[in-house]
C-alpha cells in the first residue's frame, strides 16, 4: 500500500494519542503525536477507519477512556483506604497525576502502585504544618503499599523460624556480636497517625473520620500467607530498626538505649528478654549469625 | 504441523482462576476439568496466590494465559519476562502457554491493554518472527488469542482472519479462539462473525474462550462481567462443530459471582454440545444493553465509561 506507515510509527502515535489525559483530539494534535503522524483532529480517519455507528475519534476514545480508567481502578484496588480518605474524585485526580508522572513500565500490575507513596511525599504542600492531613495520606498510602508487598512478596511460610536453642548455643562472650536474620516479610513503619486502624475500619465497610495525630509504630509481617500488623513501643521499635539496619545485637541495643527517656534504662533491660521471646514466637526472625560464621 | 491442536489435549471445560474463588476451590475441590491462570499474577508472587496455585496445580490441569507478552510491539522482546514465564510454566506443568495477538505498549511503557495491530504484510512478518523467537525460547508452541478490538487501521490490507491464519501457519503456533471477542470485534467493525470463524484454520485451534460483554449500543466492550450471550453461544456451537471440540474456558473478571455460578456457565457449553439440542427458553442470557453513561467520547476524562475492557486483573492483599 502506497504511503503505508511503519508499525513503529503507528504504535508510537497511538500510544501518544490514547494516553493523553485531555482526550483523543488533544492527543492527536499534541506535538509528540504529530512528530509520529502529522495530522490534526479532523484527519483521524486517515489512520483509523470509522464504523457504521462510530467515527474514528470515538472509536479511538474507547482505548483512551480505558487507559486511565483501568489504571485508576487497579490503583484503587491496591489503595482502598487512601481512595476512601480522598474521596473518589480527588483520588482520581491524584491517580491521574501519578500515572502522568510514572506510567507503568512493568508487565505486572503488581508494581503499579510502587511509587505512589513517594509521589504523595513529593507533592506534599510545604505550607501545611506537620503532622497534617497530607501526612495522614502519605502514612496511609505507605501502609497500603507495604501490605501489598508483604502479601505477595517472599514470606516465612516455608522457612524455619528462629529457635530459642539457636540463641542459647551462642557463647555468652559472643552474644553481643550476633546478627539477627529477619524473615523476608518483616517491615517496620513509623506513622504519625493510627493508619492501621483507619485501614481496618475501611475494610470493615465503616466510614471512619480522619483521626487526630498519634505516633504509631507498626511491625508488619506475614504468617500463613496473611499480612499481620502489630503495635510496638518506641524502644522496641528502635531496637528492631537497628537490627534490620544490619547492626549486631550489642550495637543495636546501644543505639536503641540512646533513644530511651532518661531513667528508664532499667525498664529497657527488663523488656529485652520479653521482646526476644515474642519475636521468636511470632516468627519475625529466622536465625542468628556470628561474624565469619 | 503434524497433529491437530499441535498435539495438545482437549482438557474439557475449565474456569479462569480468580482470587475471590481461592477459598471455595481449596475447601470444596469442585469438579472442574481445568483452570487457566493469568500468568503475570503469579510470575513474581511469593505469597498466597502462588501458594494457592501450587495446591491447585497438584489437583487440576493448569493452562497459563498472559496479558503482557506484547508479541506485536515494536519494542524488543523482554527476555527477563520470558524467563519468568518459562520458569512458571515448568513449575505448574502448564498444558500450554497462551497470550494475545496484540501489543501492550512501546518505548518501555505498558498500558495494560490489548491494543490492535494493523493487518498487513509488514506486521505479519514482524509478528511471525517474534513468535518464532518466543517459541524457541520457551521450547514449546505459543497459543495466541484474537483480542476484542475497537478500531481498524487504514493501513490494514487483509482481514483479521486472514492475518491470524497466515500468522499461525507461518509460525506454526496454536490459536486460542475467543468466541466472545469474535462477536465483539465483528460488531464493532461491521463484519460477519460467522465468516470470521469459518475462515480460520480449525485444526490449529487449541482452546476456546467464552465470556460476557457490555453492549453500549454503538459498540460492544469486552468486560467479562456477565453471562455469555445467546449470539456468542450460537457462534460457540459453530466453532465446536468446525473444530470437532477443543478445551473450553469461561472468563469472568468483573462483578465476579460465586464460583458455582461461573462454573455453571461453562457447563452450559458442555450441555450445549453434548445434548446437541436446542436451548430451552431462558437458559441463556440475552444481550445486556447498557446505553446509559457508557458511550464512547473523544472529549477527555469526564465521559469515561463505567466499563473497562479487559484485562484489569489485580490481586488485592489480604490483611488480618
Amino acid at each position: 500500500m502506497a504511503g503505508q506507515r511503519s508499525l513503529t510509527q503507528l504504535q508510537r502515535w497511538m500510544q501518544e494519542v490514547i494516553t493523553n489525559p485531555d482526550g483523543i483530539v488533544a492527543g492527536v494534535e499534541s506535538s509528540t503525536a504529530r512528530q509520529k503522524i502529522d495530522i490534526d483532529g479532523t484527519r483521524i480517519e486517515e489512520v483509523i477507519g470509522r464504523s457504521t455507528r462510530l467515527g474514528s475519534a470515538e472509536r479511538l476514545a474507547v482505548y483512551g477512556n480505558a487507559y486511565f480508567a483501568r489504571l485508576i481502578e487497579c490503583l484503587g484496588d491496591e489503595f482502598p483506604a487512601t481512595r476512601f480518605a480522598l474521596g473518589e474524585e480527588t483520588f482520581q485526580t491524584f491517580a491521574l497525576g501519578y500515572f502522568e508522572q510514572s506510567p507503568s513500565t512493568s508487565y505486572s500490575l503488581g508494581f503499579l502502585g510502587a511509587r505512589f507513596p513517594q509521589y504523595l511525599i513529593d507533592g506534599r504542600p510545604a505550607d501545611i504544618p506537620k503532622p497534617g492531613w497530607p501526612d495522614f495520606l502519605i502514612d496511609l498510602a505507605t501502609l497500603e503499599r507495604a501490605y501489598a508487598e508483604v502479601f505477595d512478596g517472599l514470606g516465612p511460610e516455608k522457612l524455619t523460624p528462629l529457635q530459642p536453642e539457636a540463641l542459647q548455643a551462642i557463647p555468652i562472650e559472643l552474644i553481643s556480636e550476633v546478627r539477627f536474620v529477619p524473615a523476608p516479610s518483616l517491615r517496620l513503619l513509623e506513622a504519625s497517625f493510627a493508619v492501621h486502624e483507619y485501614f481496618t475500619a475501611v475494610r470493615q465497610s465503616q466510614s471512619p473520620e480522619i483521626p487526630a495525630p498519634q505516633e504509631t509504630l507498626l511491625v508488619i509481617t506475614r504468617r500463613d500467607y496473611v499480612v499481620r500488623r502489630g503495635i510496638v513501643s518506641r524502644p522496641e521499635f528502635e531496637l528492631l530498626r537497628a537490627i534490620l539496619d544490619g547492626n549486631s545485637l550489642g550495637a543495636a541495643i546501644e543505639i536503641a538505649a540512646e533513644e530511651q527517656p532518661e531513667g528508664t534504662n532499667d525498664d529497657f533491660a527488663a523488656n529485652l528478654s520479653r521482646w526476644f521471646h515474642h519475636w521468636a514466637s511470632a516468627g519475625w526472625f529466622l536465625n542468628v549469625e556470628l561474624p565469619n560464621s | 504441523m503434524s497433529e491437530a491442536r499441535l498435539g495438545l489435549p482437549d482438557l474439557g471445560f475449565g474456569v479462569g482462576l480468580r482470587t475471590v474463588h481461592y477459598q471455595h476451590i481449596l475447601r470444596h475441590q469442585p469438579d472442574v476439568d481445568w483452570f487457566e491462570i493469568i500468568s503475570e499474577n503469579y510470575m513474581d508472587s511469593g505469597g498466597r496466590p502462588r501458594h494457592v496455585l501450587e495446591q491447585i496445580a497438584e489437583q487440576y490441569p493448569v493452562v497459563m494465559h498472559g496479558v503482557s507478552l506484547s508479541i506485536g510491539s515494536t519494542d524488543p522482546l523482554n527476555f527477563e519476562y520470558l524467563e519468568k514465564l518459562k520458569t512458571l510454566a515448568a513449575w505448574t506443568s502448564a498444558a500450554w502457554v497462551s497470550d494475545h495477538v496484540c501489543w501492550t505498549g512501546v518505548n518501555g511503557l505498558n498500558g495494560h491493554d490489548l491494543l490492535p495491530l494493523p493487518c498487513n504484510e509488514d506486521t505479519l512478518k514482524h509478528v511471525v518472527d517474534r513468535i518464532r523467537i518466543v517459541q524457541d525460547f520457551l521450547e514449546r508452541p505459543l497459543v495466541l488469542e484474537n483480542p476484542s478490538t475497537y478500531v481498524t487501521f487504514t493501513d490494514s490490507t487483509m482481514s483479521e482472519w486472514e492475518f491470524v491464519t497466515r500468522m499461525a501457519e507461518e509460525s506454526d503456533c496454536g490459536l486460542l479462539l475467543d468466541v466472545n471477542n469474535v462477536y465483539v470485534s465483528c460488531f464493532n467493525h461491521d463484519l460477519d462473525p460467522i465468516e470470521f470463524i469459518r475462515s480460520l484454520p480449525h485444526e490449529r485451534i487449541v482452546q476456546f474462550h467464552l465470556a460476557g460483554h457490555t453492549h453500549c449500543g454503538t459498540h460492544i466492550i469486552d468486560t467479562h462481567d456477565n453471562f455469555v450471550t445467546d449470539r456468542v453461544w450460537e457462534l460457540y456451537r459453530l466453532a465446536h462443530r468446525l473444530t470437532g471440540g477443543v478445551s473450553t474456558l469461561l472468563e469472568w473478571d468483573a462483578q465476579i459471582p460465586d464460583f458455582d455460578v461461573v462454573h455453571g456457565e461453562v457447563l452450559k457449553a458442555r450441555d450445549l454440545i453434548h445434548d446437541n439440542s436446542e436451548l430451552a427458553p431462558g437458559t441463556l442470557s440475552s444481550e445486556s444493553t447498557q446505553l446509559s453513561g457508557t458511550s464512547a467520547s473523544s472529549s477527555g476524562q469526564a465521559a469515561r465509561p463505567a466499563t473497562v475492557p479487559q484485562p484489569a486483573v489485580f490481586v488485592a492483599a489480604e490483611v488480618e
